[in-house]
């Protein structure tokens, strides 16, 4: 399945750790992926799953001093980024590997014009300067979409509406031509209409530049529409890995299984809607076995003392359940 | 499209609501008047002392010496606010002074801003073991006495309006590191820092580009009310003879040397003191209605 040339990013066991007073946190505790070129893939999961300390671990920015990366290997194109200087990364940033951030509302400095934050990309990787990087800052906009753009590179984001100010981050997330961008949420912070044509400008953006995106998000929606491929992480692990038409139709981890039980379905009556009992473990001390034990209900023994192995239901499909080890034993 | 554009209109509702209440803001009470005033009356006087000055700050007379003010007995009506021991006019000391005091307090805070400013910065971004160091040596600082270590420098460098300004400069540098350190750290956790370092910007530029704009209301405002404190320490140190020196028109210094005629020429020490208690009072008012204008956590009160 790793044709090693179209490999854009290769993930083995990576670990990254929070050192606090009160003890260790395992955010991401050993999980391995993959991105091919062009490909969109899906990273879902609950809040505290370790989505967002994933794509931070792959962007060499874990908040210091707390949070490490104690183990694995991040294979960007053949070259570990763990073993990279921090200035061999920070020349990788921005440039080779991009990300975009959550809440456009935020993200963007309210006291800097738009110019000088999409100028920023350019400055320090491809030597613009003058009257060329206002062109390329106003073809940024122009890219994604911005209404005049000439006029409204001046502004500062607080001109702009919650949508500009996406499209005018995905702008600079692509403005390099990235090899690999993270989106981390792009679309929770927006209104549906909007979202919806978020997405739609990402997919665009995405045939025009051939990035791979790694699209972190808890909306299944999102997903379905967009991503070739799904990640679900659960706890710090990667519990499910599948090409998203097998996901939909054949969910296989019983957490997945949840997760799509409890997306609303338009015209069907229910009086609660499905939710999944319980909470997820205690990232300090977390189980021996399975850490979705307490909360499924096919739970066995065997579940609750040793961790499941990764096992491959059909080509590309894989799932770390017992459930599943006994079907095939 | 059309939606983001509509978005964009309905957001500047809210703006002109604010705008109204900035406009409140500016124009609430009197005191802030009162505090451009006498500010206003400074500035001018700094700009423009030279020419409307009566005499020279060194211009003596003995036969005009300690000559009461104008509305006196004995008063002259060419020497407003009388004369010292050597026949210098009061007002017009008074009047070149004010050159010196702003002078000296811009260079205080120029010195000490900078410092402060930026181990401030160094410390509430970098964290860790850079900001233990910048703290406890804050903790030294500021544990140190201001006028036992204004002795020991000036018996280093000698009494001189420069020596003001290396004391208060060094000694003045962690009140400003403390409060940039804190906001520093909030800033730091914002979202857009995060895209600055996305963006591949290396710490320095991230810190003087990306946070220090945001900090420009808080140093402005602290700047404005520590202006006064710093008028005061400096004629403290002129005061105690460890400052500027004669024949320098400073209100300190004029006070230290009025000093032993304040029996029967008090207005050689009241009217310098009086200079210093407007202008003080002056930037006082006026920073902390900079603080309400500019500062809008504080203007919910």
């Amino acid at each position: 399945m790793n044709a090693v040339n179209d490999t854009i990013i290769k993930i083995n066991d990576l670990k990254t750790y929070f050192f606090t007073k009160r003890g260790v946190v395992k955010a991401v505790d050993g999980i391995s992926f993959s991105i091919k070129k062009g490909e969109i893939v899906g990273l879902v999961g609950e809040s505290g799953s370790g989505k967002s300390i994933t794509s931070l671990s792959i962007m060499g920015l874990v908040p210091q001093p707390a949070g490490k990366t104690i183990a694995g290997e991040i294979l960007f194109n053949n070259e570990d980024l763990l073993q990279k200087s921090k200035e061999e990364m920070r020349q990788i940033r921005g440039d080779r590997i991009s990300m975009i951030l959550q809440d456009p509302m935020v993200a963007l400095n309210q006291i800097l014009s738009v110019e000088y934050q999409i100028g920023e990309m350019f400055r320090h990787h491809k030597k613009a300067d003058g009257r060329s990087l206002r062109e390329k800052c106003i073809d940024v906009l122009r890219k994604v979409k911005v209404p005049s753009p000439e006029m409204r590179i001046k502004d500062y984001p607080f001109q702009f509406s919650g949508g500009m100010c996406q499209r005018t981050i995905i702008g600079m997330g692509i403005a390099n031509k990235p090899e690999l961008l993270i989106a981390d949420e792009p679309t929770t912070a927006l209104d549906v209409t909007i979202q919806a044509q978020i997405l739609q400008l990402m997919k665009q953006v995405q045939e025009e530049t051939e990035a791979a995106i790694l699209m972190i998000t808890h909306d299944l929606a999102t997903v379905a529409q967009i991503c070739t491929r799904v990640l679900v992480m659960y706890a710090g692990r990667i519990i499910e890995k599948a090409p998203v038409k097998a996901f939909y139709k054949n969910p296989s981890h019983p957490y997945s299984v949840g997760l799509i039980n409890s997306v609303p379905v338009l015209g069907r009556k229910a009086d609660r809607l499905y939710a999944i009992e319980g909470q997820p473990p205690n990232l300090m001390d977390p189980p021996p076995g399975c850490r979705f034990a307490a909360r499924c209900d096919k739970v066995k023994d065997v579940c609750l003392k040793s961790y499941p192995p990764e096992i491959t239901l059909e080509e590309n499909h894989t799932v770390s359940c017992w459930h599943y080890a006994t079907d095939t034993e | 499209m059309s939606g983001s554009e509509k978005l964009s209109i309905s957001q500047t509702l809210p703006d002109i609501e604010q705008e109204q209440k900035n406009v409140q803001a500016l124009t609430r009470g009197r005191l802030p008047i009162l505090g451009l005033l006498f500010v206003g009356i400074f500035l001018f006087l700094v700009a423009f002392g030279y020419w409307v000055a009566p005499y020279e700050f060194d211009e003596w007379d003995l036969i005009d010496a300690t000559l009461p003010p104008a509305w006196m007995e004995g008063g002259s009506s060419k020497h407003l606010l009388g004369t010292d021991i050597l026949g210098r006019d009061v007002l017009s000391r008074i009047i070149h002074g004010s050159r010196f005091s702003l002078a000296i307090a811009v260079g205080c805070i120029a010195v000490y801003s900078t410092i402060g400013v930026t181990l401030g910065l160094l410390a509430g971004f970098l964290g860790g073991r850079t900001d233990m160091i910048v703290m406890r040596l804050c903790d030294l600082w500021m544990g140190m006495p201001a006028i036992i270590l204004a002795i020991l420098i000036v018996s280093i460098l000698g009494p001189s309006a420069t020596t003001i300004i290396v004391i208060v400069g060094v000694t003045g540098w962690p009140a400003y590191t403390r409060i940039v350190r804190g906001e520093c750290m909030s800033i730091s956790q914002n979202d857009y820092i995060k895209l600055a370092r996305v963006a591949g910007c290396r710490n320095l530029r991230i810190m003087f580009s990306h946070i220090l704009p945001n900090l420009a209301n808080t140093i402005i405002i602290m700047v404005t009310l520590n202006i006064g404190q710093i008028i005061i320490l400096t004629a403290t140190l002129s005061f105690l003879g460890l400052g500027t020196q004669p024949p320098s028109p400073d209100w300190g210094l004029m006070m230290n040397e009025g000093r032993q005629y304040i029996n029967y020429a008090w207005w050689l020490v009241v009217f310098p003191g009086v200079a210093i208690m407007m202008a003080v009072l002056g930037f006082n008012l006026v920073g902390d209605w900079l603080r309400e204008v500019l500062d809008p956590k504080q203007r919910q009160r």
